[in-house]
């Protein structure tokens, strides 16, 4: 059954993927992205807290090499994470939101894509129930992301999951050690290439 | 238009079965809540409380991996020897004291104040330990042991006497004191070489739930209720040592640690890794070993500070 239907998925990337190239590969996009994200963090004690949430994305794609089956773009992001712990119940909850920009690079062959990008985020953390605080903190990371685009004519379908990783720092949660912070997603992904390179978009948003 | 569509459709049901099947392997499991968003983290408190009255008398706090961080409460001009401490929430914590008998509360925020008084407290006092399920707060008073609930009310005339309760007698001096995770009380009793686990649920209706008579005269001197549900006793005749029993009392014990006859350990503590921390008094310093009695840290802890624990707790965060 599994095998079946593996073969299957592997049919459609087959034909998706081979009609995906028919037009000019060089269009600016756009892309907006739905996803689950998970987090983890660890405790100074090496407990680990869980979360899960919803994530949104927003991100431009500007082509820096094409051919007809190749692009290398450049990536601007703005991501909005939204976390509740796994352990949240009827007299302790706790909450987490992210959001910030990223720039980076993402290279696609055939539907097949792998991009990195160096990432900021601002952090807010808040406890409900019993005991209530909030802190709030930014930190930096690199997102490793890769996934697959059903290129559709002028749009497209995609999936993707990446890794973030990075620190909490000890002087915004009053613990004695900075708190590891490892972040993964999967996103769905609906991505609208523009019919004009770089430059006419450009052109074309200043009016020129 | 409809070939479009179509197309559409298969990369939809396509995107989202990768989707799905990704996110089938992303189960992130229950976890704890993190210490940053309260401010708070676990620590290590130390009561200490020497038998000379020369010995400083102090409740200690240690991060758990070891380094002193400082000095709570200090009641050695009162003299006032620290003989248990229990945590109540993640901002406070009830210290039993000795010779001006009492158990007292400190408070983060308000520092120390009287929980019982001497009036209802006398004779040696040692472990003091919160039934969580309940709030209630036992204290081992000689041979017997006191009850109060969580505003410091007495409850019971002891709650447990030097009385058989079934297999159960809390025989001479009694020493160590725990709650299982069954919400049952484990002791030791001294004077029979026992070790004992109570059901205290009904205040005026103590059960004996069971007795293990075959340690010989060792002196039990401190109970663990470990979270891997076995029971850990602190020895101190013969040949000190650490006993490992079954969770339900039944059979001999496991030696698992083995110091000699004047180490004199004096109190243990399941660290959150589930790693056990023994006071020892001839070296005034603290082990850290596993499970099975293997020593990971010798000395985790050693300073000024050790030279006589008698009890050691660790602190919560929600």
């Amino acid at each position: 059954m599994q095998s079946s239907a593996f073969k299957f998925l592997l049919v459609c990337l087959t034909l998706l993927g081979a009609s995906s190239f028919a037009r000019k590969n060089d269009g600016v996009r756009v892309q907006l992205g739905v996803g689950k994200p998970t987090l983890e963090v660890t405790n100074p004690d090496d407990t680990k807290v869980n979360y899960t949430g919803l994530a949104g994305s927003l991100r431009g794609y500007i082509p820096l090499l094409t051919t007809e089956k190749f692009r290398t773009d450049l990536t601007g992001t703005l991501r909005y994470l939204d976390f509740e712990n796994t352990n949240n119940n009827s007299t302790q909850s706790e909450y987490a939101q992210y959001i910030g920009p990223s720039a980076g690079l993402e290279t696609s062959i055939y539907g097949f894509f792998v991009g990195a990008e160096y990432v900021v985020l601002k952090g807010r953390h808040i406890s409900v129930g019993q005991f209530s605080r909030k802190i709030e903190f930014d930190l930096t990371s690199t997102n490793i992301y890769y996934g697959f685009r059903f290129n559709l004519g002028l749009g497209s379908i995609g999936v993707s999951t990446g890794k973030m990783s990075s620190t909490i720092p000890k002087d915004k949660t009053d613990l004695s050690t900075d708190s590891p912070w490892k972040a993964s997603d999967v996103f769905l992904e609906f991505t609208y290439t523009f019919e004009m390179s770089t430059g006419k978009f450009i052109s074309s948003i200043f009016g020129k | 238009m409809i070939k479009s569509d179509l197309k559409w459709s298969l990369g939809l049901v396509v995107a989202l079965s990768i989707a799905i099947a990704i996110l089938g392997c992303q189960d992130p499991g229950k976890g704890e809540f993190f210490y940053g968003t309260f401010g708070l983290e676990k620590k290590l408190i130390v009561a200490t409380g020497g038998t000379l009255t020369a010995s400083p008398f102090q409740l200690i706090q240690y991060s758990l991996t070891g380094e002193f961080e400082k000095v709570l409460y200090d009641s050695t001009v009162e003299n006032r020897p620290m003989r248990g401490v229990a945590i109540i929430d993640p901002f406070s914590m009830l210290i039993s004291t000795d010779t001006v008998d009492g158990i007292l509360k400190y408070d983060v925020f308000d520092g120390i104040s009287q929980f019982v008084g001497s009036g209802n407290l006398s004779g040696n006092i040692y472990n003091v330990r919160r039934k969580r399920s309940t709030g209630e707060i036992f204290v081992i008073e000689s041979t017997a042991i006191e009850s109060f609930d969580s505003a410091g009310n007495r409850i019971g005339n002891p709650r447990i006497t030097n009385t058989a309760i079934g297999s159960c007698l809390l025989n001479g001096a009694v020493r160590g004191m725990d709650f299982n995770s069954a919400g049952y009380m484990i002791v030791g009793s001294q004077g029979n070489d026992d070790i004992l686990m109570y059901d205290v649920s009904e205040p005026a209706n103590t059960l004996c739930v069971a007795a293990n008579q075959t340690m010989g005269n060792l002196d039990p001197i401190s109970v663990l209720a470990h979270s891997n549900g076995t029971i850990y006793v602190a020895t101190t005749n013969g040949t000190d040592s650490v006993l490992q029993f079954a969770g339900n009392l039944s059979g001999t014990g496991t030696a698992i640690w083995t110091g000699i006859a004047t180490s004199q350990p004096s109190a243990l503590v399941e660290l959150p890794d589930g790693t056990i921390l023994l006071a020892v008094d001839l070296t005034n310093n603290i082990i850290r070993m596993d499970t099975e009695g293997n020593i990971l840290n010798e000395p985790f802890i050693l300073d000024g500070f050790t030279t006589f624990v008698h009890d050691m707790a660790i602190t919560e965060v929600p």
